[in-house]
C-alpha cells in the first residue's frame, strides 16, 4: 500500500514535470482571460494543478496532456465561481495593461463585451484570438473537429463584432488607427 | 468574387492564411470598396485588440515546485504522521476499551451479564443433578468456576414436577410414544395405570403415568408431550429443597461423629452391661444414619429426575374433529404471521437499541476525525 502510493507519486511527479510544468503559464493566461480576474485565476490554477497532479495517472494520451489540463482548469474555474460567485466580477487592477497593451478603458470595454458572449463562444475566441492557439490545439481542448472549430469561431467572432459595434467600441478608436 | 464572399474571407486575410493570389485580390478590392474596407477595419481592430489583450495577460506567480512540495508534505503526513496514527489509535482504543470497561464495572445490571448468569446457574444445576454420587463436590467446583456470580446464582437443589392432561386419538399409540420419549430422554416409567369406560357403546381408554425424566431433559420431554396429543391442562411446580438437603447432610455428619465417639467408648468398655448399653445406642444411631442417608439419596434422585405425571385420555368422537386440517387454519396463519412480525420487530428493536449503544462512540470518533481533519486543513492552508 505504502509502496504503491509512493511509486505512483513518483510516476505522477515525473509525468507532471515533463508534460504539465512547461504549460503552467499558458494555463494561467487562459484562466486569466476566461475569468478576467487574476487573483481568482491564481486560486483556480492552484486547485487545477493539484487536481492534475493527483489524477496524472488517469491521463491516457500524453500528447493531449495540455488539452486535458485545460479542461480540468475550466472545470475548476466553473466550480470556483459556483462557490464564490462574487469573484466573477471583473477586477481591473488585476489585469492592468502592460507597456504595449491596450488602454485601461479599452481593455475594460473588451472584457465586458467578451463576458456577454456565451461560454462556448467566449472560450473559442479566447483560445484562438487572445491566446493564439492553432485550430488543431483548440479542437483537442474543446473536443471538437478542426472544421467545427472554424465554423464556431467564425460565428463567435461575428457575434463579438456585433456586440462591440453595439457597445460603440469601434467609434472612439477611428482616429487612433 | 463579390463583396459577401470577400467578407467571409476577411478573417483569414487578416490572419494571413490565404494564398498569394487571393490575398492580392482582396487587397485590391479593399482599396476600392468602402463597405468592405469598413468591415475589414472592424475585424482587424477586434482581432488586434484581442491579440494585444492576450499579450498583456499577466504571468503566473505560482511555483509548481513549491505547490508540489506542499502536496507532497500533505501526502507524507497522510502516510506516516504520528499524530494521524495516534488519532486513529485513540479512536480505536476508545471504541474498544470503553465499552469493555463499562461492561466490567457497571455491567452487573447489564442485560448481557444477567443472561450469562442465568445460563451459568442453569448449567450448574444440571451438572449437580448429574453428579448425584457426589453432589456437594460437583457444585463446589461450579462455584469456583463462576466466581462473582455464584453468590447470586448458587446452584440449588430444585425438584421439578409437571402435571399434564393429554387428549389423544389412540391410547395404545400414545402410550407407546410416551414410553419411547421417556426412554429416549434417559427416563423411566415409575407408575402406570390403565382404565376404560364406555360412552354410547364405544370403549375409551384413559391412563395415568408417573414418569421420571433426567432433570436436564425435563423441558425437552414436556415439549415432546405436545406431539403425543393435545395438552388440555398442565401445571408445573418446582420445589427448592436446598435448605432441607443441607440440614440432612449436617445431621448425617453429626450422627457419624456421635457414632465414632461411641465406638471409642465401646473399645474402652469393661463391663458387659456397658457393652450392651453402648451397642443398643450404636444400633439406634446406625438406624438414624441410614434413614437420613436414604433421605439424601431420595433428594438426589428427585433432583436428578424430574417427575412428570401424565393423564392420558382418548378423545370422544366429537372432540376428534379438532384434527380437521382446515379448522383453525386462519388462526394458525395469523399465529405464524404474528410470530414472524414479532421476530422482525424484535430484531429491529435489537438493532435500534444496538445503535444507541454505539452512538456515543460513533459521535466521539466523528468529532475526533473532524478535529484532526480541520487541523490538517489549517496546516495546508498555512
Amino acid at each position: 500500500m505504502k509502496f504503491n502510493r509512493e511509486s505512483k507519486r513518483v510516476r505522477n511527479k515525473e509525468q507532471f514535470d515533463r508534460l504539465i510544468t512547461p504549460h503552467i503559464n499558458r494555463l494561467y493566461k487562459a484562466l486569466c482571460a476566461y475569468t478576467s480576474n487574476a487573483t481568482a485565476a491564481e486560486d483556480i490554477l492552484q486547485e487545477c494543478l493539484i487536481s492534475v497532479f493527483e489524477n496524472m495517472h488517469t491521463l491516457k494520451e500524453e500528447s493531449k496532456a495540455f488539452a486535458w489540463a485545460y479542461r480540468i482548469a475550466i472545470n475548476a474555474a466553473n466550480d470556483y465561481f459556483k462557490r464564490y460567485p462574487a469573484h466573477l466580477e471583473f477586477k481591473e487592477e488585476a489585469l492592468q495593461g502592460g507597456p504595449d497593451g491596450l488602454g485601461v478603458e479599452q481593455r475594460a470595454d473588451l472584457v465586458r463585451t467578451l463576458k456577454k458572449l456565451d461560454e462556448d463562444e467566449r472560450q473559442i475566441i479566447i483560445l484562438r484570438d487572445v491566446l493564439g492557439y492553432s485550430y488543431a490545439e483548440i479542437a483537442e481542448m474543446l473536443k471538437l473537429t478542426s472544421t467545427n472549430v472554424g465554423v464556431r469561431l467564425n460565428r463567435a467572432r461575428e457575434r463579438l463584432r456585433q456586440l462591440m459595434r453595439q457597445g460603440g467600441y469601434f467609434n472612439g478608436g477611428e482616429e487612433k488607427n | 468574387m463579390n463583396c459577401s464572399a470577400i467578407n467571409e474571407k476577411l478573417y483569414d486575410y487578416i490572419e494571413g492564411n490565404l494564398e498569394k493570389e487571393e490575398e492580392c485580390f482582396i487587397a485590391q478590392h479593399l482599396k476600392t470598396c468602402a463597405a468592405c474596407k469598413q468591415h475589414y477595419e472592424e475585424k482587424y481592430r477586434m482581432l488586434s485588440s484581442l491579440k494585444r489583450y492576450g499579450e498583456t495577460l499577466p504571468d503566473t506567480t505560482i511555483d509548481a515546485e513549491l505547490l508540489f512540495k506542499m502536496t507532497e508534505e500533505k501526502s507524507v503526513k497522510k502516510k506516516s504522521s504520528l499524530k494521524r496514527v495516534a488519532s486513529y489509535a485513540a479512536v480505536f482504543v476508545l471504541g474498544i476499551m470503553i465499552p469493555l470497561i463499562a461492561l466490567m464495572l457497571g455491567g452487573a445490571n447489564s442485560d448481557l451479564l444477567y443472561d450469562q448468569g442465568n445460563y451459568e446457574s442453569m448449567s450448574s444445576q444440571n451438572n449437580s443433578a448429574k453428579g448425584q454420587d457426589n453432589p456437594r463436590e460437583e457444585s463446589g467446583e461450579q462455584t469456583d468456576r463462576i466466581t462473582g456470580l455464584s453468590q447470586v446464582y448458587a446452584p440449588e437443589k430444585i425438584i421439578y414436577n409437571m402435571n399434564m392432561d393429554l387428549q389423544v386419538e389412540n391410547y395404545a399409540k400414545a402410550r407407546d410414544d410416551v414410553v419411547e420419549y421417556a426412554v429416549f430422554n434417559g427416563g423411566y416409567i415409575e407408575n402406570e395405570d390403565k382404565n376404560n369406560y364406555s360412552n354410547n357403546g364405544v370403549n375409551y381408554y384413559y391412563g395415568y403415568f408417573v414418569i421420571r425424566i433426567p432433570a436436564e431433559n425435563y423441558e425437552q420431554f414436556c415439549l415432546q408431550m405436545e406431539d403425543v396429543g393435545t395438552v388440555t391442562n398442565s401445571s408445573a411446580y418446582a420445589a427448592n429443597i436446598t435448605q432441607e438437603y443441607i440440614d440432612a447432610e449436617a445431621n448425617v455428619e453429626q450422627l457419624n461423629v456421635q457414632r465414632d465417639r461411641l465406638l471409642k467408648l465401646y473399645d474402652q468398655a469393661e463391663t458387659v452391661s456397658d457393652l450392651i448399653e453402648i451397642e443398643s445406642e450404636l444400633t439406634r444411631l446406625n438406624t438414624q444414619i441410614v434413614q437420613w442417608e436414604n433421605m439424601l439419596k431420595d433428594y438426589d434422585r428427585d433432583v436428578a429426575h424430574s417427575t412428570v405425571t401424565l393423564n392420558i385420555s382418548e378423545a370422544t368422537s366429537s372432540q376428534l374433529h379438532v384434527t380437521n386440517p382446515f379448522k383453525g387454519l386462519g388462526a394458525r396463519i395469523k399465529l405464524a404471521l404474528v410470530k414472524s412480525v414479532n421476530g422482525f420487530l424484535d430484531s429491529v428493536g435489537f438493532l435500534f437499541v444496538g445503535l444507541f449503544y454505539v452512538l456515543p462512540f460513533v459521535i466521539l470518533a466523528f468529532v475526533i476525525v473532524l478535529i484532526v481533519r480541520r487541523r490538517r486543513k489549517n496546516k495546508v492552508m498555512k
